[in-house]
């Protein structure tokens, strides 16, 4: 702009001089001159043309006129005497050019041109009268084929200024590269030049050329407006926005900063900014078309979505009706309120008015998409994607519509092809993760193990991050025995990735394989919780840990949700092989209804066990009919039968038959005979077969002939076998507390006590501390009582009540505190 | 009582007296019953309260009775005279204790509401009493039991708990002991007029204090239900109102006769039906052992949902 101005002003000084230069004095009469004369005059000519020139640049026209008087009196006596002097043609040219006397420029130099085509002054003076006298198509050829020089600095400049009207802004890079070469010090050309790159889109050399410019002229607002833009262009809204403020400072009411910075604001995500600097701006320009989109589209962002669809309808009565824009943004209206329906259709609709704007097509195959219907939604996409070949989005939204249609290959090649034209695109990458993870999970399941590798290793390379593609791949190592490739792929992971619930079962699945149990399980737990997709991983890993450490429970579930997930036979037999051992273990706890469960769930599948496994089970459920009939005293009887009977015969089955006489004591005490069950474990051949069971059930068997003792009055024979219990080591504090219990009743209340206040001070049994307290009560000291009974009160043991209720009569007779 | 009551009493037994008068004449055949009175406990102040109390049941009673039978009354100021003669009555009002001692079942009652309490003089609690005298109506052995189980919950046994426990005549009469000093304490029942000015410890146990009981079942058999529902026409005075049978409180009397808890409560045992013994392990190798994972085959994690949600 400036340099147009320059320009202007130069113009109108040659006009003046033009002006007092007058016509061209009549010629002289022609009269040859020798060659030494020609060269004296040409070289005073050129002096004259140079100091015109000087002088033209300080502006003192009426010197420089008389400069370029003597230099045309001088080239025209030449010509006068050779008419086919060159060199006095040229310089005539020039001073014609500048005394805008361009059709007699032309008149002269066009003879020259046609005997000398090849000659670049002739050229270039020919092409700048052609040029200026309004034959563009003629002078253009000339300038552009002279204008490489960079003393034809001119020449360059006109095309410069040529093609910026044309707006053709590549043509005339060249020329603008040129001229600040040529003409360094040509500070007033760089506003037009800086303009020039902005729009030929050369936003850093813009930024550059203008910020030269604005050193010397800083206060020049259109070099500034311009820098701004490219500022904004680039990229650099930050500092674009800091520009448009100040000029927004200065000039509060220009509606121009107030669009510019609006737009900067959108640019930042500062819509409530922005949706203020176009009100204001809409206040002066109430129909403009832009401005009511971005204004609607900035409160569509604000998430304002009925302001934004009157908005958006606004902009339509004002002469947006057939505004693509507003129909997109009406359709973005829709979808936000998940009317998609109505989203299809005003997508339809600005795609209809818009049809060669790919970023409409693409919206349309996305509210397809969105609307369930992906293969229409491919469409859109394969559309906006011919349409601009060349934006990375297009072709990843065609990734996502393929997903959707399970055509992995193309998706794969959709998102590479996205990445290839926009490697920083995260959502390419990821994409491409995607794909080659899902392509290798469905190589995998056809067991073909190498290419799934491939696709993983793959997807990893594309996306380290992609914590599925690591999970899969690490699992499929581990299944390959490459315990030591999956724990680098475990090392390798970024620590958000790590993070992610499958990476956590994958890493469970190989501390297990480790031999780190609990590690595992803990890192299973947290996957699970994490809703890892490897459930099958997590459950066997589950499985495996807490078979581990014997808890057959948790074993047994997690193999069975295993199986569920991924039957195969080794899960089959490793779910029988916890349920029975769960049930075995249930049988030990004495809980036939759960161990009858646990058992009938082994047998399901009783085809995986060991010989050895099989027999056990079998045998456990014989010993469950003992721990679970309603008639104990018939299954132990039979259970006895059974054992001495042939199919327990011989030396193989001698632990069996001890473990089974145990058993059947066992029937014998849930039948309430403790002599039956003494008989029953009198027969037990090797005590060690039934562990700690022997002598409990031998405990339980005195236990029970003590309470039968007790409950008929007896108490001294109670207190002789609870004795007899603990004088041979059984250290039970609740054989101890009936102990205590036989002698009170048999008046031993001393005794009592001594066994009883031990017992207390420990808290158990429970019963102990009652007891304490009815014998503290009993000889008098009230307080003693009132404090044991309040404690086995607060127990929560079954007779707490009473103890409350005693406790608090003794309260209120003594004042000891308030009954509780 | 007040005067007017007393002089009240005096008019009502003129009545009384006329009116045998009236149905000796009018019937020469109807039968006399005998009705004795003992209530140690009842809430009066002086014998002759209690004796117009009597009189007054045996008018009522016969003039309920319409000529059906007549009415003597027979008052027993003390145990003693109780225990001698009362076998000798047809129908006995008697102190539910008492009753209960003698294994009488009543036909009515009277129940004492609110209860039995412990009045004392100076001491502010139960605790204060330990090995002082305290008196108490003289009926049965069985009272202090009742007295240990109701009023003082069980947790003492006032044989023990006090150093002496006098038998007097009646409540005013334990209750005056109180106030002259001579014991600590009084049982009396809870609202005896007597007991006005004594700090009332503890109460508990609502009491039988009259039942009427059919002592000479041959005699009475053929009159027995003209009795019962004269009976039930008849008012008991300052004692209540009375009820059909023994009434719940008789019933509950009856089982708190017994030893008081603290003397004895059983002791608690441990274990029993829900401790059960070890079952014997069936294992016949030494652990378990469960095939390694299985991997072959096993879903992978699979991309789900793969763009933005919001485009």
């Amino acid at each position: 702009m400036v340099g147009l101005r320059t320009s202007s002003r130069l113009a109108a000084l040659l006009g003046a001089l033009v002006v007092s230069l007058g016509v061209f004095d009549a010629p002289p009469p022609v009269r040859a001159a020798a060659p030494g004369d020609v060269q004296r005059q040409l070289g005073e000519a050129n002096d004259a043309m140079d100091s015109a020139r000087t002088l033209i640049a300080r502006g003192e026209t009426r010197s420089a006129k008389k400069r370029l008087d003597e230099a045309g009196r001088i080239y025209r006596d030449i010509l006068r005497s050779n008419a086919e002097q060159r060199d006095a043609a040229v310089g005539l040219s020039a001073v014609l050019f500048l005394e805008k006397r361009y059709p007699e420029g032309v008149t002269l130099m066009r003879p020259f041109h046609e005997r000398l085509p090849d000659d670049a002054d002739v050229s270039h003076q020919l092409g700048l009268h052609l040029y200026r006298s309004g034959e563009q198509e003629l002078a253009v050829p000339l300038l552009e084929s002279v204008a490489s020089d960079p003393k034809r600095f001119d020449a360059m400049w006109l095309l410069l200024q040529h093609y910026y009207r044309q707006a053709n802004w590549q043509a005339g890079l060249a020329h603008a590269e040129r001229y600040l070469v040529a003409r360094p010090d040509d500070v007033e050309s760089l506003a037009l030049i800086g303009t020039y790159f902005l729009k030929a889109e050369q936003f850093d050399r813009a930024i550059q050329t203008l910020d030269r410019f604005l050193e010397a002229h800083p206060g020049n607002v259109p070099a500034r407006i311009n820098r701004a833009n490219a500022l904004f262009r680039k990229g650099s809204f930050d500092l674009a926005g800091q520009e448009y403020e100040r000029l927004l400072e200065e000039q509060p009411d220009k509606s121009r900063f107030l669009y510019n910075l609006a737009s900067v604001r959108i640019k930042q995500d500062r819509c409530d900014e922005a949706l203020l600097l176009l009100d204001r701006f809409l206040a002066k320009e109430d129909k403009n078309g832009p401005a009511l989109y971005f204004r609607a589209d900035c409160l569509l962002r604000l998430g304002r979505t009925d302001d934004a669809r009157s908005a958006f309808e606004k902009a339509q009565t004002q002469g947006q009706t057939a505004n693509p824009w507003v129909w997109y943004g009406l359709s973005r209206v829709a979808y936000r309120n998940k009317a998609l329906d109505q989203a299809i259709e005003h997508a339809k609709k600005a795609q209809d008015l818009g049809p060669e704007e790919p970023e409409l097509a693409a919206w349309l195959g996305t509210v397809y998409r969105k609307a369930g219907r992906p293969a229409e939604g491919l469409g859109w996409h394969d559309k906006a994607a011919l349409l601009a070949g060349d934006v990375a989005s297009y072709q990843i939204e065609r990734g996502y519509d393929l997903w959707l249609l399970a055509r992995l290959p193309e998706m794969l090649a959709a998102f590479e092809k996205a990445r290839a034209l926009d490697p920083t695109d995260a959502a390419a990458t990821r994409g491409v993760a995607a794909a080659r993870t899902a392509l290798g999970a469905e190589a995998w399941k056809k067991g073909a193990t190498a290419d799934a590798e491939a696709h993983f290793v793959a997807a990893l390379e594309a996306d380290q991050g992609y914590a599925l593609a690591r999970a899969d791949l690490i699992v499929l190592l581990v299944a390959a025995g490459r315990v030591p490739d999956a724990e680098a792929a475990v090392s390798a992971a970024p620590v958000e990735a790590a993070k992610h619930a499958d990476m956590l079962a994958a890493t469970a699945l190989v501390r297990l394989v480790k031999g780190d149990g609990e590690g595992a399980f803990a890192l299973a737990a947290s996957a699970r919780a994490g809703h890892s997709s490897l459930g099958a991983v997590i459950a066997q890993v589950e499985g495996q840990a807490a078979a581990a450490k014997s808890s057959w429970e948790v074993a047994a579930k997690a193999f069975e949700e295993a199986w569920q997930l991924a039957p195969a036979p080794p899960i089959e037999a490793a779910k029988s092989q916890a349920w029975l051992e769960l049930g075995l273990e249930r049988l030990g706890r004495g809980d036939p209804g759960g161990a009858r469960d646990a058992l009938g769930r082994a047998r399901a599948g009783v085809t995986t066990l060991e010989t050895e496994d099989r027999q056990t089970l079998e045998f456990a459920l014989q010993a469950l009919g003992v721990l679970s009939s309603n008639e104990p005293e018939q299954a132990a009887k039979a259970l006895a039968t059974a054992l001495a009977g042939p199919r327990f015969a011989g030396g193989t089955w001698a632990r069996v038959r001890d473990v089974g006489q145990g058993y059947v004591a066992y029937g014998w005490l849930r039948a309430g005979k403790a002599a039956e069950a003494r008989k029953a474990l009198e027969r037990v051949r090797d005590r060690t077969a039934l562990g700690a069971a022997w002598d409990s059930i031998a405990s339980a068997a005195d236990d029970v002939e003590a309470r039968a003792a007790y409950a008929a009055g007896n108490f001294a024979a109670a207190e002789k076998v609870w004795a007899a219990m603990v004088q041979r080591g059984n250290a039970d504090p609740a054989v101890a507390n009936n102990l205590g219990a036989a002698r009170f009743m048999l008046g031993r209340s001393a005794d009592a006590e001594a066994v009883w206040r031990p017992l207390a001070e420990r808290g158990a049994p429970l019963e102990a501390i009652y007891n304490l307290g009815n014998a503290l009560g009993r000889r008098g000291d009230h307080r003693g009582a009132w404090e044991l009974f309040k404690r086995y009160g607060d127990s929560g043991a079954g007779d707490a009540a009473k103890a409350r209720e005693r406790a608090g009569v003794k309260a209120e007779l003594f004042d000891f505190g308030g009954a509780p | 009582m007040s005067r007017l009551t007393r002089s009240s009493f005096a008019s009502v037994r003129a009545l009384v007296v006329a009116l045998f008068a009236v149905f000796t004449a009018a019937d020469a055949r109807a039968e006399e019953l005998t009705v004795g009175v003992y209530l140690p406990l009842a809430p009066f102040q002086t014998n002759a309260e209690r004796s117009a109390w009597g009189d007054r049941f045996a008018a009522d009673l016969a003039a309920a009775a319409n000529g059906a039978f007549t009415v003597k009354a027979q008052l027993f100021a003390r145990r003693e005279d109780a225990l001698a003669f009362s076998g000798s009555v047809d129908v006995l009002v008697a102190d539910g204790l008492f009753a209960l001692e003698r294994g009488l079942r009543p036909i009515a009652h009277v129940t004492a509401s609110p209860a039995i309490g412990l009045y004392a003089a100076d001491a502010t609690r139960v605790g204060d009493l330990q090995g002082k005298p305290v008196a108490a109506a003289q009926a049965e052995p069985g009272d202090l039991a009742f007295y240990s189980n109701t009023v003082l919950g069980g947790e003492l046994a006032a044989a023990d708990f006090f150093s002496e426990v006098r038998a007097l005549k009646d409540a005013s009469a334990a209750l005056a002991a109180v106030k002259s000093k001579s014991v600590a304490a009084a049982f009396a029942p809870v609202g005896h007029p007597a007991a006005a000015g004594l700090r009332l410890l503890r109460q508990g146990g609502a009491y039988p204090i009259a039942v009427v009981a059919v002592v000479r079942d041959a005699r009475v058999a053929p009159i027995k239900d003209a009795l019962v529902a004269a009976i039930a026409q008849c008012s008991a005075g300052a004692l209540g109102t009375f009820g059909v049978g023994g009434g719940g409180a008789f019933e509950r009397a009856a089982g708190a006769r017994g030893t008081p808890r603290v003397k004895s409560a059983p002791a608690l045992l441990s274990g029993g039906a829900d401790a059960k013994p070890l079952a014997p392990p069936i294992r016949l190798k030494v652990k378990g052992r469960v095939p390694p994972p299985a991997l072959s085959g096993v879903p992978l994690a699979r991309p789900d949902v793969i763009e933005p949600q919001d485009p």
